[in-house]
């Protein structure tokens, strides 16, 4: 049903199509994914694109080829990186990393060249650059905040975050959800972990003794917020503890161990949506989506749509109006600033798996 | 009877000689700027190597347009072209500025900073020299050197030296490091930051101030002219005492002391989506998404095309109804990227084409310019 949707909708996109995107649909249609070295769910973005690519190729929807870039070097190679994939590479349309530094980055070039842009980054900061052909296919901080603060009964809460811009942006994001809470009786400490997220026990047991917190926000890359999580529970804490919808990650689950179990992530279904998307990537890639992958998935989709649909230029009235696009995540709308409307449904870790609450 | 006739025929002729407005009791205030006459176009057919121009610098007798597909010069009514097949560091030029003092040309791209002088091409990467980044968004010339707004800081090339100087987040008052514009005053330096807003550097003493986007609001301005109209700057400009702050949420105006705002929803500008802004006297010319609107801060023109061809002008002074015109020309894209201003024209960088704007009452200098028999009116 879903991919007779898709199908349907790339079709009737088709014939509409004019200039330089949609002039030819047998030209491949060049869509830009920066993955910086350093991007801890590269391979699900990545396969999650490649699952998209394959799945407009069989709707109808014409040849769609991912541009990858992404090297390690100086602050702001990132910024080179992503005009090479607009200027070197052909892309028509740019995939912005989970990374804030990068997405803002791509932006950047957005903001000069006008292409469009879906981003990962949760970062309430990337909308706030008004940029108008970009939309965060990926849920916000603020709103994955707000979900567990509605579900997880405490008030006094302990957050780890990383150092540098990353934790800035995750903790100011974090209170502004606090703050915007009903009761307002919210109260967030920080706790700063290591630019990976590296903590050490001695430290966390310091910051529990002198938080004493009710709960535990894990706002880390999963790999280091499963350790995070074993750390913590290997210390005596037995309050809730919870994170972002990126610890559904078998990342996580593997550095947390039993120690994942209980632990709360707002939730991203990958395969809410098209009901093929789960089957191909399994098939493909011989594993589970992520929501990462899923993400990255549904931000191909998008972009396809929106540039095969418009005759010169792309923006968020081009991702936002029309039917919505069903992904792998389910619907796919936006408010008027490119953020995404999407529920976020509670899930808890129990025996290693995700279960609804 | 006779005379009866003769009343009621030289009432005739003062009516056509009175000025409707002035019979109406409002006498058109005069507009702290020249409006725009036509437009002309320059595309493909008139040598444009790509449609899509970044950004344009008329100086001396030639105009230089940065585009997708190399540095074109118009010259005695010809293109010609410079690429990386010259010598350029990258085809895609984002920025132009000219050094009064010798007459280089800094041209600024997507991976490089160039100086042209006496036709030779001299590059400067972030691997050959002491650019701080090589994506270079905006570029300045003045006190003894060259300011390249990078993406990762701004880089300051002595003139006399050589030598290079950075300022990012580091060493200066910048929330970020990306800086997406710089400009200079007689005596400071302005620095547009994305998601940073403005930072100011005394350059006798060294000193940073930092201006920033009070509210912290992206969708409300919650104290009009409390500051910069936003923290993302996409470009800035000075020109006579003011400061233009451009930003993807509408602008801002400081004057040295005071600041203050305009918003499409609030005043005459045509979008909060600014590319760019060129200032002449106390007139900023504000290349939007959607057109171009020109201001002093009270009175406003706005240049728009029409889809069937043509475009509109609309003039609002203060305390006086909108002046809307029918214009038989329009630039060639709304979406304006770019402009630079002359004493009888205006040149705009779009994105599909290259438009020169006839200022009124300066047509006989411009036909001395020899540009016009190569551009196509629309």
């Amino acid at each position: 049903m879903a991919r007779a949707l898709l199908a349907a909708i790339l079709a009737a996109a088709l014939p509409a199509a004019g200039g330089p995107a949609g002039a030819a649909a047998s030209a491949p249609l060049v869509v830009g994914l920066l993955l910086p070295p350093d991007e801890r769910e590269a391979a699900s973005i990545r396969h999650g694109a490649q699952a998209a690519v394959e799945e407009v190729s069989e709707a109808g929807g014409g040849v769609v080829r991912i541009a990858e870039r992404g090297k390690r070097g100086a602050w702001g190679s990132d910024a080179s990186e992503a005009a090479l994939l607009v200027m070197d590479d052909g892309a028509v349309g740019l995939i912005a990393p989970t990374g804030g530094a990068a997405s803002h980055l791509v932006l950047q070039v957005s903001g000069r060249t006008a292409l469009p842009v879906v981003s990962l980054c949760p970062d309430a900061s990337v909308t706030r650059a008004s940029i108008p052909w970009m939309v965060r296919v990926a849920p916000s901080t603020l709103d994955e905040a707000r979900a567990i603060f509605g579900g997880v009964p405490a008030t006094r809460w302990l957050a780890f975050v990383p150092t540098g811009r990353a934790g800035r942006e995750a903790s100011s994001d974090l209170a502004a959800a606090a703050a915007a809470e009903r009761s307002g009786r919210r109260s967030i400490m920080q706790a700063v972990a290591g630019e990976d997220g590296a903590i050490s026990d001695a430290a966390v047991r310091k910051a529990l003794s002198s938080a004493g917190p009710e709960a535990v926000l894990l706002w880390l890359p999963p790999a280091a917020a499963g350790r995070l999580a074993r750390s913590l529970r290997t210390a005596g804490f037995k309050g809730p503890i919870a994170g972002p919808s990126r610890l559904a990650s078998g990342a996580f689950a593997a550095e947390a161990g039993p120690f994942a179990d209980g632990v709360v992530v707002p939730g991203i279904d990958p395969e809410a949506g098209s009901g093929s998307f789960g089957s191909r990537y399994r098939r493909l890639f011989g594993t589970d989506p992520d929501p990462a992958a899923a993400l990255a998935h549904d931000a191909v989709l998008l972009l396809v749509r929106a540039v095969r649909r418009s005759e010169s230029s792309v923006s968020t009235a081009s991702f936002v109006t029309g039917e919505p696009l069903r992904g792998a995540t389910g619907l796919l709308v936006f408010d008027r600033h490119g953020d995404r409307l999407v529920q976020l449904p509670l899930w808890r870790y129990r025996s290693g798996h995700l279960a609804r609450l | 009877m006779r005379s009866k006739a003769l009343l009621s025929t030289l009432g005739a002729a003062l009516l056509l000689a009175v000025p409707l407005r002035a019979l109406a009791g409002v006498p058109p205030a005069e507009l702290p700027f020249p409006l725009i006459e036509r437009f002309e176009h320059f595309g493909l057919a008139q040598g444009l190597p790509a449609w899509k121009v970044h950004c344009v610098l008329a100086d001396k007798g030639k105009v230089w347009a940065g585009t997708t597909k190399g540095l074109a010069v118009l010259e005695g009514g010809k293109f010609t072209v410079i690429g990386p097949e010259q010598g350029l560091s990258h085809s895609v030029v984002t920025t132009l500025a000219i050094d009064p003092s010798t007459g280089d040309l800094w041209a600024g791209t997507l991976r490089g900073l160039n100086r042209i002088s006496a036709g030779k091409i001299e590059t400067f990467t972030q691997t050959n020299s002491g650019l701080p980044n090589n994506v270079v968004y905006s570029v300045a010339v003045g006190h003894g050197a060259v300011w390249a707004a990078t993406a990762a800081g701004v880089g300051r090339r002595d003139a006399k030296s050589g030598s290079w100087s950075l300022y990012d987040a580091t060493n200066t008052l910048m929330h970020e490091p990306w800086t997406y514009a710089v400009t200079l005053s007689p005596d400071k330096l302005y620095v547009g930051v994305w998601a940073g807003g403005i930072v100011e550097q005394d350059l006798a003493r060294g000193t940073w101030k930092e201006y920033r986007d009070p509210d912290g609001e992206f969708e409300l301005d919650l104290a009009p002219d409390d500051g910069p109209i936003s923290d993302i700057s996409s470009w800035a400009t000075w020109e006579d005492g003011i400061l233009w702050q451009a930003s993807y949420f509408g602008i801002a105006r400081y004057d040295g002391t005071r600041w203050k705002s305009y918003l499409e929803k609030k005043t005459p500008l045509v979008s909060n989506f600014v590319n760019f802004i060129a200032a002449k006297g106390q007139v900023a010319w504000i290349c939007t998404d959607r057109g171009l609107t020109v201001t002093d801060g009270t009175s406003w023109a706005t240049y728009k095309s029409l889809e069937k061809g043509g475009g509109t002008l609309e003039i609002t002074r203060p305390g006086a109804k909108v002046e809307t015109r029918r214009m038989a020309t329009a630039a060639s894209n709304d979406f304006i990227l770019g402009a630079s201003i002359t004493e009888s024209e205006v040149w705009l960088a779009t994105s599909h084409g290259l438009t020169r704007a006839v200022l009124a009452g300066k047509r006989g200098q411009a036909a001395e310019r020899k540009t016009n028999a190569q551009g196509a009116s629309r």
